[in-house]
């Protein structure tokens, strides 16, 4: 009796040493990955309202040596002519792809990494895809380059505790918009999962351009982070 | 008859000094004088254009190396073996020197003439892949930059000639990378200069390869 009492404490132990979580383990990072959009807002359309011909032709602009341009029967000795044709240069990019060693862990796959944005809200379905796993319960969190001591950072992603412009929504497993942490490492939880369980999980962006942003081009650096228990 | 012959001779002397004081005073007439000033222009495009070149990862990426193409002043911008889904800024990547003496200045376009080709895994977009931004010390592998795009003009040349025919038109302004609204006379060498840094944005499912592309650079004067 006291020997299947043994065996039974056992048995105990070692189902709860498997289950990961129940047991006091502690979570390790396993590796990070980043990725950048670049956010090129376009000036609001008001501004750029254009004339209808018949406007342009009773209000011709007040540069009539451009307008002479289009024409070349119209020039004058006095126009500077361009010389025929541009001249060009040109530079040789070479990149030799090497394997991600913790790919098989995590990796991001971008989609839509250039975001082309008006003013008010803009959404981005499945910028890119994020792929987690490993052979312990894990999780990934996630963070947008910023600050906890409330540095000056530029939109879209400020320092905390300014809220950030920059939203994001974990198809499948979150239901709404939610800002990115914006006060640095370690961030905030995305999502987990089991040992073992492989996830590729879309992530949709959504940018808020206020009114009082500039046309012209940003960016944000988003950084995932995988952590294993055991 | 002596008489006769000396007036006949103070008429002819009268004569030519008004016929020369006429002719003087032809001499003083104006002449409008008009031209059409043709333009000059003209650009060089150095890769590796100052010591320190070559590519910088980001804090947890894999230390790069610049690869054996990268040489200083030409070659090859060659990031060497880089990380899939790993960020990656090349420093002093490609500088652009224009002469003109054109008073309204010029417009420089920049365009991939393909997208990356690789011998054995076809092609990358260049589009989310490969950015450039201004030569600046505070650049980061994750600073602001601006795509580089495929070309939709016709590619003429090859190898070091790669270059893009616009026809009668323009590059598309999207690829605009620098506006100049001056003369470059009197500058130093008379040409202004203007130096990139690239940033290398690597998918983590881009293939294991070589991949290469050229990145063509057009002036227009304004």
């Amino acid at each position: 009796m006291k020997r299947i009492g043994i065996v039974l404490s056992f048995i105990a132990a070692a189902a709860t040493v498997a289950s990961g979580p129940a047991w006091a383990g502690v979570w390790h990072p396993l590796t990070q990955k980043n990725i950048s959009v670049t956010i090129t807002v376009t000036p609001s359309p008001v501004a750029y309202v254009p004339r209808t011909v018949a406007q342009a032709v009773r209000n011709p602009a007040p540069q009539p040596g451009l307008l002479a341009h289009l024409n070349p029967a119209a020039l004058s000795a006095y126009h500077m002519v361009a010389q025929a044709g541009p001249t060009q240069g040109n530079v040789p990019v070479t990149i030799n792809v090497q394997l991600d060693p913790t790919a098989q862990y995590l990796h991001i796959v971008g989609n839509t990494t250039v975001l082309n944005a008006g003013y008010g809200s803009n959404i981005y379905p499945c910028a890119y895809t994020v792929y987690a796993d490993s052979p312990y319960l894990w999780r990934v969190e996630d963070w947008v380059y910023g600050s906890a001591n409330g540095a000056s950072i530029p939109f879209p992603t400020y320092a905390y505790p300014t809220q950030g412009d920059l939203g994001w929504l974990a198809e499948g497993i979150t239901t709404s918009f939610a800002p990115f942490a914006n006060a640095g490492g370690p961030g905030e939880m995305a999502w987990k999962g089991a040992a073992n369980v492989a996830q590729s999980v879309c992530v949709d962006l959504q940018l808020t351009v206020p009114s009082t942003i500039s046309a012209g081009t940003y960016s944000a650096s988003l950084t995932y982070s995988l952590e294993f228990y055991y | 008859m002596n008489a006769r012959r000396g007036f006949t001779a103070l008429l002819i002397a009268v004569t030519m000094v008004a016929a020369a004081t006429a002719r003087v005073r032809a001499a003083t007439g104006s002449v409008e004088a008009t031209w059409k000033t043709a333009v000059i222009i003209s650009m060089t495009v150095a890769p590796n254009f100052q010591s320190g070149f070559g590519p910088q990862g980001g804090p947890s990426s894999p230390a790069p190396a610049a690869g054996p193409s990268a040489i200083p002043g030409g070659g090859y911008v060659d990031f060497g073996k880089v990380v899939q889904g790993y960020n990656y800024l090349y420093k002093y990547a490609a500088q652009v020197a224009v002469l003109t003496n054109d008073s309204s200045g010029f417009q420089v376009f920049a365009e991939g003439s393909s997208d990356f080709t690789s011998a054995s895994s076809g092609t990358w977009p260049i589009d989310t892949t490969l950015f450039w931004l201004p030569s600046n010390g505070t650049n980061t592998p994750y600073a602001a930059a601006v795509p580089f795009s495929k070309t939709s003009a016709m590619v003429t040349g090859s190898g070091a000639t790669t270059g893009i025919s616009y026809g009668a038109g323009l590059p598309p302004s999207s690829a605009l990378v620098w506006s100049y609204a001056h003369s470059t006379i009197g500058l130093p060498s008379n040409s202004a200069t203007q130096g990139y840094d690239y940033q290398l944005r690597l998918s983590g499912g881009a293939p294991v390869t070589q991949f290469s592309v050229y990145v063509v650079y057009t002036v227009v004067a304004k």
